[in-house]
């Protein structure tokens, strides 16, 4: 195996390992900040600030909600074959029954 | 647009509250990705901000027909205060004090009305908004937008006639209404006029838009444009 392909395996399974938590984790973040702008928008509806809320407020919780479908969408096709400690559905990776 | 009263408002927040709550329990107590995390963070992420953003954006609508989110820009301080002043007797203020108009009586009066009413007067809202903070009206003192910052068309006589009524027999008894029926269908005379129910907001009006001073009678003296029984703004 090639120095350039034993870097690309590295990279891909760096990022198949980390990615799809730390999406889910941008999407929390974002959501948190649209939510926000959206909650004070009703607690003190200036116009500036609802119309921010109404617009811009929205798309974030949009890209936020799109952040999360990417992260489930990248779990399923990194499928079972990533590596033990990326948190995920991996079913062989899981501990076995006490039973 | 229905009332949703403060209710709405309340459901948006107690939304965004229990999204948050997911949301920091996903991100400090970083929980394995399974099955149940992920039905966490659908909620967290989709169902209750859903919730939020729909209820908010109804009682986000529903603020700016309030006359204290109208009032919120300095260059209408004169006009709120005009309006909610109990002893003023402008017609902006006797309308404001019929509880049929509320908290709305800035909406209720210039509102668009029919089936895309509505939305066109929250486009014109934004266009105020434009003018507000990008057009120049934010840098101008109480005296300039007095002068300057006139009504953006002249005012529809439809709005005055969705309460009061022009096909009653008692309206159609009185004479000037009789002479003026067709100028007034067409908006060649305004019902908020010097000679007829008075301006709405008097001290906006006359030449320097500092108020028109009364006559020697007690009558509001004609505007100078040059149309005495019209308030139609440039």
């Amino acid at each position: 195996m090639s120095l350039l392909e034993r870097l690309r395996s590295t990279a891909l399974a760096r990022v198949q390992k980390h990615s799809v938590t730390s999406l889910a984790r941008l999407a929390c973040w974002v959501a948190l900040v649209g939510l926000a702008v959206m909650a004070v928008s009703i607690l003190y509806p200036a116009p500036l600030l609802v119309i921010f809320a109404m617009s811009a407020g929205q798309v974030i919780g949009i890209v936020a909600f799109l952040c999360y479908l990417l992260s489930i969408l990248a779990d399923v096709v990194r499928g079972t074959g990533h590596s033990p400690d990326a948190p995920g559905p991996a079913q062989q990776f899981r501990k076995p029954d006490a039973s | 647009m229905p009332h949703a009263g403060p209710w709405l408002g309340y459901v948006a927040l107690a939304s965004a509250v229990i999204a948050a709550a997911i949301l920091l329990h996903f991100l400090l107590k970083r929980p394995p990705l399974d099955l149940r995390t992920k039905l966490l963070l659908l909620l967290g992420l989709g169902v209750f901000p859903t919730i939020t953003a729909a209820t908010s954006t109804v009682a986000g609508m529903e603020a700016t027909t309030h006359r204290e989110f109208c009032g919120s820009c300095h260059t209408m301080d004169d006009h709120f205060g005009n309006a909610t002043d109990p002893d003023a007797q402008s017609l902006a203020a006797r309308h404001t004090r019929n509880p049929f108009f509320g908290n709305e009586s800035c909406y209720v009066c210039h509102a668009d009305y029919g089936m895309f009413g509505y939305a066109l007067t929250k486009m014109g809202g934004m266009k105020h908004v434009y003018y507000y903070y990008l057009g120049g009206y934010r840098g101008m003192s109480k005296e300039e937008s007095r002068r300057d910052v006139h009504i953006a068309k002249p005012y529809d006589n439809n709005n005055c006639r969705q309460c009061h009524t022009t096909t009653a027999h008692v309206w159609r008894s009185v004479p000037d209404h009789q002479a003026t029926q067709a100028q007034l269908a067409a908006n060649k005379i305004s019902c908020a006029s010097p000679g007829c129910h008075g301006y709405a907001h008097p001290f906006s009006k006359g030449p320097d838009g500092l108020g028109v001073a009364p006559s020697a009678s007690g009558h509001l003296a004609p505007s100078a444009s040059g149309h005495p029984a019209t308030e139609h703004a440039p």
